[in-house]
């Protein structure tokens, strides 16, 4: 890890004061200035563990994953995208967790798209749960409430987000993970015991729309074009 | 997506809307437009716009691609285990529980994973070792959960070899060989005979319960299963040859694969026949037979109550074990034999190595002989020292030479060609 990492929150770490309990309100429907000064209590509880994260990222993957982190940053951050970022974050129609993990998920995409694909995929995830939490924190700053309920659910949205980004099904990844888990008998060790032990289902609230709507199934994206390209055609041909 | 994939898809796209009305003449439709009010609502959810630039790009899906963002995941394991631990977000925790113990790195617990007893913290560094130590496993899984998109490259790929191959000669489609090279599994080495019992069992197990049929004649043949072929994949009468016609497996060795085999086995012989067929064998679908009753399923994208990924699969199974089984013992002491034979071959080819670039770097290399009654010698010696010729000296012999023993009463006369033997020779003095 070099030092060339913008500040954010994960310059924050250790030594933020502690935020207050609640962010002020904005007002007028409009964003208010962000406040660097606080940080979010609901993101400085999990310092310790993206901290770990990014050290854990060595030699060739910790530069890219700083450099990364920088460029999402600077297109966060831009100005030309600020208009953009402004409706987003003040758009209630959008739940904060799709504002948080969808809109992630997509930047990175979309700086992978404008690479050429050369942003090393093993720190997609870790650079997006970098700028999850720093759009966590920014939200917080500007006095949109971020809940722990709309972080998990956002950490879901994004990285079924990025597998989607890249056409791989979401469905498959998690019958993998449930393959790999009996292999490794996850659940005997002690956090498959507080997975067991813990109530309600695994699915978390997202916000997704419903299937075949407006959700992020990636096959329906080839299927509306088709669809789509299929009506056109037949309303040019006069057949409706 | 590089520059020829981003002019391939825009080139598509192009010529899909090239006659609709929005866009330039000559540069074809504006088919962001249409993606904008088409598709928009259906390729994502609610943030409209930053998630239109990214989802429509990236199309190219496999399981390197998984396994590479899943490594990343397992980097970020630790923050989804906090924050599930925190939540009560069962599929968080597990997912990042399990990757980190993909990764062999989940030991080291802090924060609010450490405290809901969740792990899944990480070692300073550990990432490249712990990425690489987890793709083995999620590549593992991938293979188990295959049939799918993460594997979609290679099972199309299959799919594509199997839809390709001729089955046209032996009236076989790729499912039907499926269904052989699973009745072969288990088969005895190559120039055994299989039992009926065993060709029965397998083939039963191949194709799945059938109802109403009944196994005729089992224990009673010895089939010929690489000659075995299947000429309806919806037959209920299958039978194979009776005893008196057994034959023994085919020699398949020459054949690049076991699907290759019975790609070219001839299939009109006697073996598993359609109905109508009267050859002799085992029947299936006449109760009376007396064997055991099986049940067939009835969904008709099955055959035989597989469906074409199972038979992929089986095939795919299929080729290892044929793969395993051309290493039978006479096989493995031939592989010996010719290692060894090759061991033998570069010592060989090494040594003639040395002794060429040994003569090599004494191609041109000049030895002076003095000898050592040469009264120029010390010259001599000078003379091969300057021009760096090493010196080698002819001993002095004494003027008598060296006289023949007479080899006593019993021995014969020397004869000329052992004077000449014992008769020193100088060899030629250079200077």
């Amino acid at each position: 890890m070099d030092q060339q990492a913008p500040a954010g929150i994960l310059n924050q770490a250790a030594g933020a004061a502690p935020a207050p309990a609640a962010a002020p309100a904005p007002q007028g429907g409009g964003m208010q200035q962000p406040n660097p000064e606080i940080m979010s209590p609901i993101v400085a509880a999990h310092m310790d563990e993206l901290e770990q994260m990014a050290s854990m990222m060595d030699g060739k993957l910790g530069d890219a994953y700083d450099r990364v982190l920088t460029a999402g940053m600077k297109m966060m951050y831009s100005a030309d995208n600020s208009q953009l970022m402004q409706d987003i974050i003040t758009n209630d129609e959008i739940p904060v967790a799709n504002k948080l993990g969808e809109g992630i998920a997509n930047l990175l995409v979309m700086m992978d798209n404008t690479g050429n694909g050369t942003i090393p995929k093993e720190v997609m995830v870790p650079v997006g749960v970098a700028l999850m939490f720093e759009a966590a924190d920014y939200l917080f700053e500007v006095g949109v409430e971020v809940t722990e309920d709309d972080l998990g659910a956002a950490l879901e949205l994004l990285i079924k987000g990025v597998f989607v980004g890249y056409g791989i099904d979401p469905a498959k990844i998690d019958q993998i993970v449930d393959d790999m888990g009996a292999k490794l008998g996850f659940d005997d060790t002690d956090a498959g015991k507080k997975v067991a032990e813990m109530p309600g289902e695994e699915e978390a609230v997202t916000g997704e729309a419903p299937e075949g709507e407006a959700g992020i199934e990636p096959m329906d994206e080839e299927a509306a074009m088709q669809q789509g390209f299929k009506d056109e055609r037949q309303r040019q041909l006069g057949m409706e | 997506m590089n520059t020829f994939e981003q002019h391939r898809v825009v080139t598509q796209y192009r010529a899909a809307f090239h006659d609709m009305p929005v866009g330039m003449p000559m540069d074809g439709a504006a088919y962001g437009e249409y993606l904008k009010s088409k598709g928009l609502g259906m390729i994502i959810g609610v943030v409209a716009s930053i998630v239109t630039m990214g989802a429509a790009l990236p199309l190219l899906a496999s399981t390197v691609l998984a396994t590479q963002i899943a490594g990343g995941i397992m980097m970020a394991g630790g923050v989804m285990s906090g924050v599930g631990a925190v939540t009560g977000n069962k599929k968080l925790m597990k997912i990042g529980g399990i990757m980190s113990l993909a990764g062999g790195v989940g030991a080291l617990a802090s924060g609010a994973a450490n405290a809901a007893g969740a792990g899944g913290a990480f070692a300073s560094g550990s990432g490249s070792e712990a990425v690489s130590t987890m793709a083995n496993t999620f590549m593992d899984s991938a293979s188990s959960v295959s049939g799918g998109l993460v594997y979609g490259d290679r099972v199309a790929g299959a799919a594509e070899a199997a839809s390709a191959a001729d089955f046209g000669k032996t009236g076989l489609t790729g499912d039907e060989a499926g269904i052989i090279n699973k009745a072969m599994e288990g088969a005895p080495a190559v120039g055994e005979p299989i039992s009926a019992d065993q060709a029965s069992q397998n083939l039963i197990e191949a194709t799945g319960p059938i109802e109403g049929a009944a196994v005729e004649g089992a224990g009673a043949v010895t089939g010929d299963v690489t000659a075995a072929g299947v000429k309806a994949p919806d037959a209920t009468t299958i039978k194979m040859a009776s005893a008196n016609e057994a034959s023994t497996m085919s020699d398949v060795s020459g054949a690049a694969t076991p699907a290759d085999a019975a790609r070219t086995s001839d299939f009109t012989g006697s073996g598993i026949r359609a109905p109508g067929d009267t050859g002799g064998g085992i029947k299936l679908g006449d109760a009376a037979g007396g064997g055991s009753s099986v049940k067939p399923t009835a969904a008709a994208d099955t055959i035989f109550g597989m469906n074409k990924t199972e038979l992929m699969k089986t095939g795919m199974g299929m080729l290892e074990k044929g793969a395993a089984a051309a290493f039978t013992p006479d096989e493995t002491a031939k592989i010996d034999a010719m290692t060894d034979y090759y061991k033998a071959n570069t010592t060989k080819l090494t040594t003639e190595d040395e002794i060429a670039k040994y003569k090599l770097a004494n191609a041109k290399k000049q030895v002076v002989m003095i000898s050592a009654n040469d009264p120029q010698m010390e010259q001599k010696v000078s003379a091969a020292a300057a021009a760096g010729h090493p010196v080698a000296f002819i001993p002095s012999i004494a003027a008598a030479g060296v006289t023949p023993t007479a080899g006593g009463a019993q021995m014969a006369a020397p004869q000329a060609q052992q004077v000449a033997a014992q008769t020193p020779v100088r060899p030629a003095t250079y200077a």
